[in-house]
């Protein structure tokens, strides 16, 4: 849609002003900050709670909140922050109203043998990853994903999330150690099957 | 040759690679390990595949909304009028508030002891499910908790679930006790008392408790109903034990049997049930007992308990390096299993922290807390050398002390003539001597 279409003037067309005038039941003013931030929602709600969820009912919960909640937004910091942090409110409540069971066939190419491995496509290490974030507690897999998925900095998930960055480096490291221990038992079963398989040759 | 880097190092280290966050030293040390180790290097492939693989996936390619037939929806569901209750006749109010007053009155003695029967019987089945018979006791090395429970034979006790998870939490209060370890949370009814300075004893005679225990390598805790006793050593755990099941919230405990071999261990955000199913703790139960222990909090509190402030640090009785060799040359006596666990778990929390300085970039602290690690490390322990390295990187780089760096890589060096990392860790020590217009014989013909 055009500017013209939305019958809203140029020099007032800053996202301050969408806000303000969304905040006061402006349903144009609320389609821009939709158009300019679906995306950016869609993104981060995708990443966190990982591949299987139908999102489009999520979002929509999300922007409906957002509608709901935008008179309490005091500018104190960025939209996108406010608006990541309602949007993680929200999926994280969803995550954990309907935790998403782990299938065999998610943790199936973890065990597989190096050489299997390497032939994955990415999609399928996508799931493996997601089914092991299935043991993280939801605020550790947070903070891991916008360290090592999105490639964020301790201060910027400081300054997105509102934890302290002792917090969030304590939650990084933990999920670390987590994703290392599942590794490590999934290979070491994959060693033991392998081994057993050339007993049999034998 | 041999690699001078832990697997475990390694491991952690492949994070800071994958984002080129290491130093060069670091980055050589990797290097030269994942050349030797081919589960490391499987480890690399399967860690940053996924890793990778993650970051470079756009999620919106999977997204198959359409977005303006959604934003419709939205616009629906805005404009839509909001349920709202209806209005409640005063008669109803005056006969919800007169049983609500009625409850109050009326003593729940049966339900809170119905629920702690619960929780007890919890505590009480999985051992007995676990009993073979013998009559060792055993205890954990590795894990980070133990639970060891005692049993009676008492087996008549009834069971009574709770009416809907997380009941069991609701109305309980902090209580104040003279104790810089444990926290208490208990329901009205409750009687229980603690006793003792360091070898510290909870009994619970009736009622519900949430107990946070955050030990300090000094104190140990007993828990004692007049059903069971359960005595806590090893590291940090929660147990809340809930409509007959025990559950972890934070750490990791194993539970075993007064005259079992075998170990159930039971991971943070688990459940056993009295059939020794392991089942997800459920939301419920996790947000009534979080309202009372934050669980990150607690985890933090882990991380920066007061280790070294409590106890001496033990020297290693042989060092390579000069200053070690002003240290006493008398052998401490051999640890027991149970000070093995003590001091693994001293090393690790010096370890945590000093990683976690770092992570705050507080480096001087960093050096403090592994300076206080290598204390705690035999002397000729790989471990120890790479703390070394890590202290010679921290001077040499953060604290503009090359000096103390200087004393970490000569005793890396001469210590591990032979290591991967010497030729590099011998240049650093040379390059550095020379700035400072000093030799050493180490760097003769260099």
């Amino acid at each position: 849609m055009t500017q013209a279409a939305y019958g809203t003037q140029p020099q007032f067309d800053t996202e301050s002003q969408w806000i303000i005038r969304a905040a006061k039941g402006d349903m144009v003013s609320f389609r821009r900050l939709y158009d300019r931030h679906v995306d950016y929602v869609t993104c981060q709600v995708a990443r966190l709670m990982g591949p299987g969820y139908e999102l489009e009912d999520i979002v929509q919960e999300i922007f409906v909140q957002v509608f709901r909640s935008l008179a309490t937004f005091r500018h104190e910091c960025a939209f996108t922050t406010w608006l990541y942090r309602l949007a993680r409110n929200v999926a994280i409540d969803h995550l954990r109203k309907r935790s998403k069971t782990v299938s065999l066939a998610d943790w199936r190419p973890l065990k597989c043998s190096s050489q299997q491995w390497a032939k994955l496509e990415a999609r399928d290490q996508i799931r493996v990853l997601y089914a092991a974030m299935q043991k993280f507690s939801l605020e550790n897999r947070e903070a891991f994903i916008l360290h090592e998925i999105e490639g964020l900095k301790l201060r910027e998930i400081e300054e997105l999330t509102g934890e302290s960055i002792n917090t969030i480096a304590a939650r990084v490291r933990r999920t670390r150690e987590q994703l290392r221990g599942i590794l490590e038992a999934a290979t070491s079963e994959e060693a033991r099957s392998a081994h057993a398989w050339q007993g049999d040759e034998s | 040759m041999r690699a001078s880097m832990e697997c475990t190092d390694a491991r952690e280290l492949l994070y800071d690679q994958r984002h080129d966050r290491l130093d060069d030293m670091d980055l050589v040390l990797l290097e030269a390990h994942l050349q030797e180790c081919a589960k490391c290097r499987d480890h690399r492939m399967r860690l940053v595949g996924m890793l990778d693989s993650a970051a470079h996936h756009d999620p919106l390619k999977d997204v198959a909304f359409d977005r303006d037939a959604l934003f419709e929806r939205i616009s629906g569901q805005l404009q839509a009028p909001e349920l709202t209750p209806a209005p409640v006749k005063p008669e109803i109010v005056k006969k919800t508030v007169e049983i609500h007053e009625e409850y109050r009155r009326r003593p729940r003695y049966g339900a809170i002891a119905a629920v702690l029967v619960a929780c007890l019987l919890a505590v009480l089945l999985v051992p007995r499910m676990l009993d073979d018979g013998t009559t060792d006791v055993p205890v954990s090395d590795h894990g980070p908790a133990m639970v060891e429970l005692i049993l009676d034979d008492d087996d008549s006790t009834p069971t009574s679930p709770a009416a809907r998870p997380g009941q069991a939490f609701e109305g309980l209060t902090e209580q104040a006790i003279d104790s810089t370890v444990l926290s208490v949370f208990a329901s009205g009814e409750a009687r229980w008392r603690l006793e003792g300075t360091r070898d510290l004893r909870l009994s619970v005679e009736k009622g519900v408790l949430l107990v946070e225990y955050v030990p300090d390598g000094q104190t140990s805790l007993t828990v004692s109903s007049p059903t069971f006793e359960a005595r806590v050593t090893g590291t940090v755990f929660y147990v809340i034990a809930d409509e007959a099941r025990l559950g972890v919230l934070s750490g990791q405990v194993e539970v075993a049997g007064r005259t079992d071999a075998s170990i159930l261990r039971v991971g943070a955000g688990q459940e056993v049930d009295r059939t020794q199913n392991l089942a997800p703790i459920s939301p419920a139960v996790t947000e009534a007992a979080t309202k009372h222990v934050d669980l990150a909090a607690h985890e933090d509190k882990l991380s920066s308990r007061p280790v070294e402030a409590t106890e001496p640090i033990r020297r290693p009785p042989a060092k390579p390096d000069s200053a070690a060799r002003t240290t006493s040359k008398t052998s401490p006596a051999p640890p027991s299993a149970e000070g093995n666990n003590i001091q693994d778990e001293r090393r690790a929390a010096l370890s945590a922290r000093a990683r976690q300085a770092m992570a705050d970039r507080d480096y001087a602290q960093a050096a403090r807390h592994y300076e206080a690690l290598l204390g705690e490390l035999p002397a000729d322990d790989s471990a120890a050398m790479t703390v070394r390295l890590d202290l010679a990187r921290l001077y040499r780089l953060h604290l503009g002390q090359p000096e103390r760096a200087v004393g970490h890589l000569r005793a890396f060096v001469m210590s591990r003539p032979d290591d991967v990392a010497a030729p590099s860790a011998v240049q650093e020590l040379c390059r550095l001597l020379a700035d400072s217009d000093k030799t050493d014989p180490l760097c003769i013909g260099r």
